[in-house]
């Protein structure tokens, strides 16, 4: 045991079943930064990323005496340095108590500043631009979404001394105008403000779904996920009186690779869209969505059809663009679809549209699957 | 009354939040960065003048709020802190939100949202 703890390239720290660092040997202070003082007493966990966490998790659930478990993560220095570090970890027992050992080689080369992993996360060109303007937009939008109600009570306060200057010197004129109009036009003014702050913030907050979370990508069940965007829009559809059926041709689960919240936000963006093909129509308003499997290709496919106005040939090429919509009045700012489209491709699939003008669209979903299974 | 840090570089934002959270009764001291922020904190301690919360950008010049929330949590584990950010990526509020912030908000937020953010912290605590 003492020739093991006194290798000079390698720290040992000794952590009870509860998770603190009970002893510790090797270069410590010159490693990770800790003195030995420092790290006895506290939690393991704490010193390595959130992300990796599940590693030690995986290994305090299952281990069993004599087993071992070599792994590779980072651990967080002092001075909040991400170091990456081979890891030996094993249980002992000393005076009849369990135990874990671990014993931690540093690789020296892969040091990186714990705050870049923020950046590292979203570590290509789109992710980074996105981010960048919404960084930039947000926080000026933050400075009038904060001091326009903050102008309104000023305002408020104001009207009854500026009405009673008015009163005695009807005549007056402010910026070409009669008072009682200004007064009027204060409401409609304001109300013009906060209607464009809001836009731009729903323009920002639509550019998240882009950055799909590729380090959260699990194994997911396709039907799961329409089945629950179809429950979030369930009081949307009714009070817009749309009749929705749901077929998956007899299929109970199809597994595949992606993340559920992106993809929530991207079948969600399809039905919006058929949504809002309805305005006006007096016909029957129906939507269906069918998936079924094509073995050959080992992927799904899944339709969204509806019975609402149709896309004019003329312009069905747009549709996919950003920024693309015939309902900029509605307050539509035309990225539904280009974003489901960006989102289905990073799950590796393909999206496609047909339409017949005043009759139906159709759009089409072709995601990659890993297994699926039919039942009753 | 309750003492609020607020850490942020954008000389606006800081003017803005000072009104709100004075008309809300708080009392506020103000940082434009990590570095003066932690001295505010250590400062206000050894006075047993202490704080209640901080309010915190993620990016400032030099340190970050990361940088912020890692020292706080590691010698004030009692003191909450809640991000406000321009990055609205909910990968980055997963990480803030594990490694123990209590309230992550996007900007532009209204005065409303976050003064229901600090009187739920308050309420918490």
């Amino acid at each position: 045991m003492e020739n093991l703890i006194n290798c000079s390239d390698r720290l040992l720290w000794i952590v009870d079943t509860t998770g603190k660092i009970a002893n510790v040997r090797g270069k410590n202070e010159d490693s990770i930064g800790y003195s030995e003082k420092e790290l006895i007493g506290k939690n393991i966990i704490k010193l390595f990323p959130v992300e990796e966490q599940h590693k030690l998790f995986n290994y305090f659930k299952s281990h069993s005496n004599n087993t071992s478990y070599l792994f590779e993560s980072n651990l967080i220095s002092k001075e909040s340095i991400l170091i990456s570090c081979k890891i030996n970890l094993s249980t002992i027992k000393i005076h009849n108590d369990d135990y874990f050992l671990f014993c931690i080689r540093e690789n020296k080369l892969e040091r990186i500043l714990y705050y870049d992993l923020i950046n590292r996360i979203h570590d290509n060109t789109i992710d980074d631009l996105i981010l960048g303007i919404m960084h930039e937009i947000n926080n000026p939008n933050n400075f009038l979404m904060l001091n326009i109600p903050y102008l309104q009570n000023i305002f408020q306060f104001l009207l009854p001394i500026v009405d009673e200057y008015y009163k005695k010197n009807p005549e007056n004129k402010l910026c070409g105008f009669d008072w009682n109009y200004i007064r009027d036009e204060l409401n409609v003014l304001m109300g013009d403000i906060n209607m464009g702050i809001n836009r731009i913030k729903r323009i920002t907050s639509s550019l998240t779904d882009f950055l799909v979370d590729e380090t959260s990508m699990d194994e997911i069940n396709l039907l799961d996920v329409i089945n629950s965007t179809s429950e979030d829009l369930k009081e949307n559809l009714k009070s817009e009186k749309i009749n929705l059926y749901k077929n998956y041709d007899k299929l109970k689960r199809i597994k595949i690779r992606g993340n559920s919240k992106s993809l929530k936000s991207a079948i969600s963006n399809i039905i919006h869209n058929s949504i809002e093909s309805f305005e006006n129509s007096v016909l029957e308003k129906c939507i269906s969505i069918q998936t079924k499997l094509h073995p050959g290709s080992q992927s799904s496919i899944t339709t969204i059809t509806d019975t609402g106005c149709g896309i004019p040939s003329e312009s069905i090429f747009k549709i996919f663009n950003p920024f693309y919509t015939t309902k900029r009045d509605k307050n539509q700012v035309g990225l539904g679809l280009y974003i489901a489209k960006y989102i289905i491709k990073k799950h590796g699939g393909q999206i496609f549209i047909e339409s017949e003008p005043d009759k139906w669209t159709k759009i089409t979903v072709k995601l990659p699957y890993l297994t699926a299974c039919k039942g009753e | 009354m309750k003492k609020i840090l607020v850490v942020d570089d954008e000389l606006c934002t800081m003017r803005a939040l000072y009104r709100i959270l004075k008309l809300e009764g708080f009392e506020i001291s103000a940082s434009s960065s990590v570095d003066e922020g932690i001295a505010t904190i250590e400062m206000l301690n050894n006075t047993c003048d202490q704080l209640d919360l901080i309010i915190a950008d993620i990016q400032m010049p030099g340190k970050t709020g990361m940088d912020l929330l890692l020292k706080v949590k590691e010698f004030y584990p009692g003191l909450p802190v809640i991000i406000i950010t321009g990055y609205g990526s909910p990968q980055i509020e997963r990480i803030f939100r594990e490694t123990g912030c209590v309230d992550f908000i996007y900007k532009p937020f209204s005065p409303e949202e976050l003064i229901t953010s600090i009187k739920k912290v308050f309420n918490n605590n």
